[in-house]
């Protein structure tokens, strides 16, 4: 039995979890900094910093708490060591190795989109491979094949905006604050999804997706029309996202033969694109795996559990390993 | 036996030390530039080895808290209040101007610690110095930790009408502002660095006195805003 800390502090949630074997999920604490962040409308580095700083321990302690394990009890730590903010990823990785250099465990430092790749896992650990997962997010857009721990393949990614920042960019510009996700997805039920015909940037094109020029065609529209309610841009504009996403997540499905479909990152939380990716998987016998809201955020049982995987393929990281905003996905091709 | 560690990483190097009882039994300064983390844990690793000593054996933890360079400074205050915490042991902020005027205690002129806080500013403090009758040096701050222009610092330093030792590696940085001056002497490079040894005896000292606080309760000392928060008061939101 192996019990793991896994800790994450990438942007903008303070987060601890105890997982055991890589699949047991014994605690998963999550501290947000979103009223932080709010009234400068998105996420400001060195604010994030600080908040991670200031809570860090609280949050590993409650996590152990919660898991009912001890510090010595630990046979491993790990945290999130990139892709993310530098001063933020920092406060994480410096918490992880102190922790490691206490206990004499192993460190494990835990790429952020392996960690997402293996949420899925934490739901359904029989799942067939390769799936085909959808990580979407504020920082992030792409499909990826996932035929085992450490087996990836980048099928396709957004060429500029993530979706998670676009729809903060259409939620500042309705003013409806920061972040944009869940208010657009809340508002947007109340709203006509075919009032405008918003492109589909990119649809027939691969499967790398762009989100710069919908944002733009929404900005334009609410100039054009101001009194067009924000319900039907908000749901035009998440019909023509969710499209995209759902269509290409298919498209990758088909192409490598997957049986299954899932969704991972802070977007992975919309309704809309869960209950689409539902909807289409049926519809093609395949499954649909939509980890749990908690899973699908930031989140540090997804670090634990991915660091499971990895001290057994590669073993513990060295000491001397820092962070690395801008880390690769490593792939096979 | 009283066994305490020292970590100051808010200059661009990183400095440990370990000392026992008030001995120091040993110390190292590593140039870290912006990889503070990357040498920081290792460094650590081998000064435990080498002195014959495990994590578990300490008592109190020293941390330079700045003012320094946000990144790096959390690098090492976050290493600090981590181990502390996890060892329950007390954590003994002190100030990175400290212990780079500590040195200069017997000098008896008054000492100017300097660290550069790029943007053209300081980060600043002064101390008088001197030794008692009995011997024993003295060293008293005149002011808090202070950020501003080196120019600023300079005119208020010349105001005092008194003789000025200044160190820290904001006294090489600014060196054509500081130099010309009868009654300002520029310290060598060899004081630009701030030492582990002088920050784990001062802890020591603070942990005799009773200053030991509880690990999560240390901040670093940034004196600045981010620039987004200083940006949202000029828009006066």
């Amino acid at each position: 039995m192996t019990t793991i800390l896994g800790i994450e502090t990438s942007c903008d949630e303070t987060a601890a979890a105890v997982v055991v074997d890589g699949l047991d999920i014994r605690s998963n604490v999550i501290s947000t900094q979103v009223e932080l962040h709010a009234r400068y409308g998105g996420v400001v580095p060195e604010v994030a910093s600080r908040a991670h700083l200031e809570s860090i321990n609280a949050v590993i302690t409650r996590a152990l708490d919660e898991a009912g394990v001890s510090l010595g009890e630990l046979d491993a730590v790990a945290a999130c060591h990139g892709p993310g903010l530098a001063g933020a990823l920092l406060v994480g990785v410096s918490a992880g190795k102190a922790l490691a250099l206490v206990l004499d465990v192993p460190y494990v430092g835990v790429h952020h989109l392996e960690a997402h790749l293996h949420a899925a896992w934490l739901e359904d650990p029989s799942v067939e491979m390769p799936m085909a997962v959808l990580l979407v997010s504020g920082g992030h857009t792409m499909i990826v094949s996932m035929e085992g721990t450490g087996r990836y393949r980048i099928l396709g990614q957004t060429v500029d905006d993530a979706a998670g920042e676009a729809y903060d960019k259409v939620a500042r510009a309705l003013g409806l604050g920061y972040p944009g996700g869940p208010v657009i997805d809340r508002i947007a039920k109340d709203g006509d999804p075919r009032a405008v015909a918003f492109p589909r940037p990119m649809l027939n094109e691969g499967l790398d997706f762009s989100f710069s020029g919908l944002k733009t065609a929404v900005m334009l529209e609410i100039r054009r029309n101001p009194d067009r309610p924000a319900h039907d841009i908000a749901a035009s504009f998440q019909e023509a996202v969710v499209e995209t996403l759902v269509y290409k997540l298919e498209k990758a499905a088909d192409q490598i033969g997957a049986r299954t479909l899932v969704l991972g990152g802070g977007v992975a939380a919309n309704s809309r694109l869960r209950a689409r990716v539902a909807e289409v998987a049926e519809k093609s016998g395949r499954r649909a795996l939509l980890p749990r809201h908690d899973l699908c955020t930031d989140n540090g049982a997804m670090i634990a559990a991915a660091a499971h995987f990895r001290l057994i393929s590669d073993g513990p990281t060295s000491l001397d390993d820092g962070a690395t905003p801008g880390l690769i996905l490593p792939t096979i091709g | 036996m009283t066994t305490v560690l020292g970590i100051d990483t808010a200059t661009s190097h990183v400095s440990i030390a370990i000392a026992v009882d008030g001995v120091i039994l040993g110390e190292s300064s590593l140039p870290a530039d912006r990889r503070h983390a990357e040498v920081l844990t290792p460094a650590l690793t081998l000064l435990f080895a080498e002195a014959g000593l495990r994590p578990k054996n300490l008592d109190a933890i020293g941390v330079g808290i700045g003012p320094g360079l946000f990144t790096g400074l959390r690098v090492g205050v976050t290493t600090a209040m981590t181990m502390g915490h996890a060892l329950g042991v007390p954590v003994l902020p002190v100030s990175t101007l400290d212990i780079l005027a500590i040195p200069h205690a017997r000098d008896g002129r008054v000492v100017a610690s300097v660290l550069d806080a790029r943007r053209k500013e300081v980060f600043c403090a002064t101390y008088r110095t001197g030794v008692l009758d009995h011997g024993d040096p003295v060293i008293e701050r005149l002011t808090d930790d202070e950020v501003g222009s080196a120019q600023e610092f300079l005119d208020r330093l010349l105001q005092l009408g008194e003789r000025v030792l200044v160190v820290g590696g904001g006294a090489g940085v600014y060196a054509e502002v500081f130099a010309g001056h009868d009654s300002i002497e520029v310290a060598g490079p060899e004081y630009s660095i701030p030492s582990g040894g002088v920050l784990v005896l001062r802890a020591s000292r603070d942990l005799e006195n009773g200053l030991g606080q509880l690990a999560d309760s240390v901040r670093p000392r940034y004196l600045r805003k981010s620039d987004a928060e200083l940006n949202w008061n000029k828009v006066g939101k």
